[in-house]
């Protein structure tokens, strides 16, 4: 029987090895803390923290979204020429060569924490906290990952859904009935505009890194508070649009392990998903509330009622469609619609806490500690049991041979309750005051290590199991070359 | 009784929605495996579904009104003001000792890099955290009902050092 590459398989195994690296990076951090508060692992904390974030995010997540949604595309008659195909390969070597300078920068010192709090990668460098070797090499890695994340995969996708850049009308009235494909246009719409101040900033920081330009010439870049605007713009869309992706995933797969294949109703799925793009652009300034000042109170309501109707139209028109879809028609048992409703489940669970953090009066007395990292840990982790469900769906239109089943129940079984043990971990020690990527902590908060260990090796237990799957079903794949069942 | 704007209030409301959503989650996934049916009073739903929403969005949104925001400069008119420096890894704070039930007007700046001026009272609670970003002045007003010594900790993370960076204050009775 014969087997042709998807290259697509190249995405998803990079973000698995990527996965691989970043999860143990994330392990250590509550090792840590549970077991010492010595200053001389300051720096193996703080290079865990920006390690586990940046992996985890745009080598395992994006990645992993990408392969999938861009094959997605092309199962459902997408248009792959000469041209886009070379594309996907200028795609993927500017996430993952951004992402191993990344890493190298980190093992020369660099680490300012998965998130870019700027200017601390500029002052890190002029106090000496790291080299500037280290600085220059992680700002091109992030030039690259920003390169793929805004405008390559945004052009993939159009390439991949309309053969073009620019989709005609009609192109555009077809994507109706395919919330998947609606979920990655609307990416492929807002992240190219909406990542655009930060890229051009982060091109004038560059410049000022390399001793070219002077910080006072375009105050409007270098300066911290609209450097952080532009930031929180596009790192907060980032998430939504991602989210989007999610839902469109959602709405896309589960009808299919249905009798009848079809969703409740297919016009509130559009609904919600643009309703959801509008609400989520404002949103961005719930990041921003600690500036009680500079943040004035006109906008914190600006950014509070956008947030909550985020939430509350998309999330629960979305909650409303599927459950209605899977409670008429039923559900077949198979680890895919098992992984994406326990993922969409744990997106509304935590969705509720994104919406306390986005009410100004509840941020300031959580911001800042552990209640933010249960929101940002467990939005991802919703949408990485998602696109898990994903994989399991679209495994054999990838390899031609289908996962275990079995092995699967549990995965999806185990990673629920993980995630869910995690986030209430967090919630709890968010609650009792604990500052977030602080590393030690007082010696009597060490304890709230011990749960988060814990369940994070659980976690890491049900990755396992699907890790000990995929390697088992390739070596059958291998060997037997039996011809897989036909993907849906 | 502790108010709902608490961080322990925000875990209630949290730990309550979650029991309702896993208890609908599982009920609809179970159903689905069992064949699916179709429900019985669809609309009667939807209108509950919409109900229980509208009243958390616009309850929880009223309610929070009440609660404080660490006073944005100009709520009240502050009668002492108290300097905050933070740098990397130290707070100066001038006065170090402040007294109890007067609004206190802090005026928080950063000399290198974003820090988060985290205040805790003496039995460890978070009592708000102001952003000091470098190049702008951040002012909130709070008044302290407890004597006591209090501990700052920064929020934003600032260097490997982060953890590390704390001080303290003195309350006093009148
Ligand atoms: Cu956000
Ligand atoms: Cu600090």
């Amino acid at each position: 029987m014969r087997y042709t590459w998807k290259w697509e398989w190249t995405f998803v195994s990079s973000a698995l090895f990527w996965f691989a690296i970043g999860g143990l990076a994330g392990l250590l951090l509550p090792l840590l803390r549970a077991f010492s508060a010595d200053s001389t692992l300051l720096r193996v904390y703080a290079g865990s923290v920006t390690t586990h974030g940046v992996l985890m995010v745009f080598g395992g997540l994006f990645q992993l979204m990408v392969g999938l949604c861009l094959l997605h595309g092309r199962v459902m008659g997408g248009r792959i020429d000469e041209w886009s195909t070379r594309l996907p390969v200028l795609l993927w070597l500017s996430t993952n060569v951004g992402l191993a300078f990344m890493a190298v920068s980190v093992f020369g010192g660099f680490a300012p924490s998965y998130v870019l709090v700027y200017p601390l990668p500029l002052v890190g460098a002029d106090v000496a906290l790291w080299p500037r070797w280290a600085l220059l090499i992680a700002l091109v890695g992030i030039a690259l990952v920003l390169l793929a994340v805004l405008y390559l995969y945004p052009a993939a996708i159009a390439r991949s859904l309309f053969g073009r850049l620019l989709p005609t009308r009609t192109q555009l009235r077809g994507l109706i009935p395919d919330p998947g494909s609606l979920g990655m246009s609307i990416y492929a719409l807002v992240m190219p505009i909406l990542g655009l101040p930060v890229f051009l900033f982060a091109a004038v920081v560059f410049l000022v890194a390399l001793g070219l330009l002077r910080p006072e010439t375009i105050p409007i870049a270098t300066s911290a508070r609209s450097f952080n605007v532009a930031f929180w713009l596009f790192a907060h869309n980032l998430m939504e649009a991602m989210g989007i992706m999610t839902l469109g995933a959602i709405y896309a797969i589960v009808p299919r392990y249905t009798r009848s294949g079809q969703l409740y109703s297919p016009r509130a799925a559009v609904v919600a998903m643009i309703l959801y793009t509008m609400a989520a652009i404002p949103a961005f300034g719930h990041h921003l509330y600690t500036w009680v000042t500079g943040n004035p109170e006109v906008l914190q309501n600006v950014s509070r009622s956008t947030s909550w109707a985020t939430g509350f139209i998309a999330a629960t028109l979305t909650a409303f469609n599927v459950g209605l879809t899977v409670w008429r028609n039923g559900l077949r048992a198979h680890p895919a619609p098992l992984l994406i409703l326990g993922g969409l489940l744990l997106y509304l669970i935590d969705g509720f806490v994104a919406l306390e953090l986005s009410t100004p009066a509840w941020n300031l007395r959580l911001h800042g500690t552990l209640y933010a990292t249960a929101h940002t840990m467990t939005i991802l982790t919703a949408v990485l049991l998602v696109f898990l469900g994903v994989t399991y769906h679209y495994y054999p239109a990838l390899r031609e041979y289908q996962l275990d089943l079995r092995l699967g129940y549990l995965h999806s079984g185990l990673s629920f309750v993980a995630a869910l043990a995690m986030f209430f971990s967090l919630l709890a020690g968010g609650v009792a005051g604990l500052p977030r990527r602080a590393y030690p902590w007082l010696p009597d908060e060490n304890a709230f290590a011990v749960p988060l260990l814990v369940f994070g090796l659980l976690f890491a237990l049900a990755q396992g199991l699907f890790a000990w799957n995929l390697w088992r079903t390739e070596r059958a794949r291998a060997t037997v070359l039996a011809p897989a069942p036909a993907a849906d | 009784m502790p108010s709902l704007g608490e961080p322990f209030g925000a875990l209630i409301l949290a730990l309550g929605t979650t029991v309702i959503l896993l208890a609908l989650g599982i009920a609809v996934i179970a159903q689905g495996l069992r064949g699916g049916s179709h429900p019985a009073h669809a609309w009667l739903v939807r209108a509950i579904w919409v109900g229980i929403v509208t009243l958390l969005v616009v309850g929880v949104n009223l309610l929070s009104e009440t609660w404080t925001r660490a006073e944005p400069a100009g709520t009240t008119p502050p009668t002492l003001v108290a300097q905050v420096e933070a740098s990397m890894w130290r707070f100066a704070l001038e006065p170090e000792t402040l007294p109890v039930g007067q609004p206190i007007e802090f005026r928080v700046r950063s000399a290198d890099t974003i820090h988060g001026f985290g205040v805790y009272d003496p039995t460890g609670k978070l009592l708000f955290t102001v952003m000091a970003v470098p190049g702008a002045e951040e002012r909130a007003i709070f008044t302290f009902r407890e004597p006591g010594t209090y501990t700052v900790r920064c929020t934003e993370y600032c260097g490997t050092p982060h953890g590390l960076m704390r001080a303290t204050f003195t309350v006093q009775g009148r």
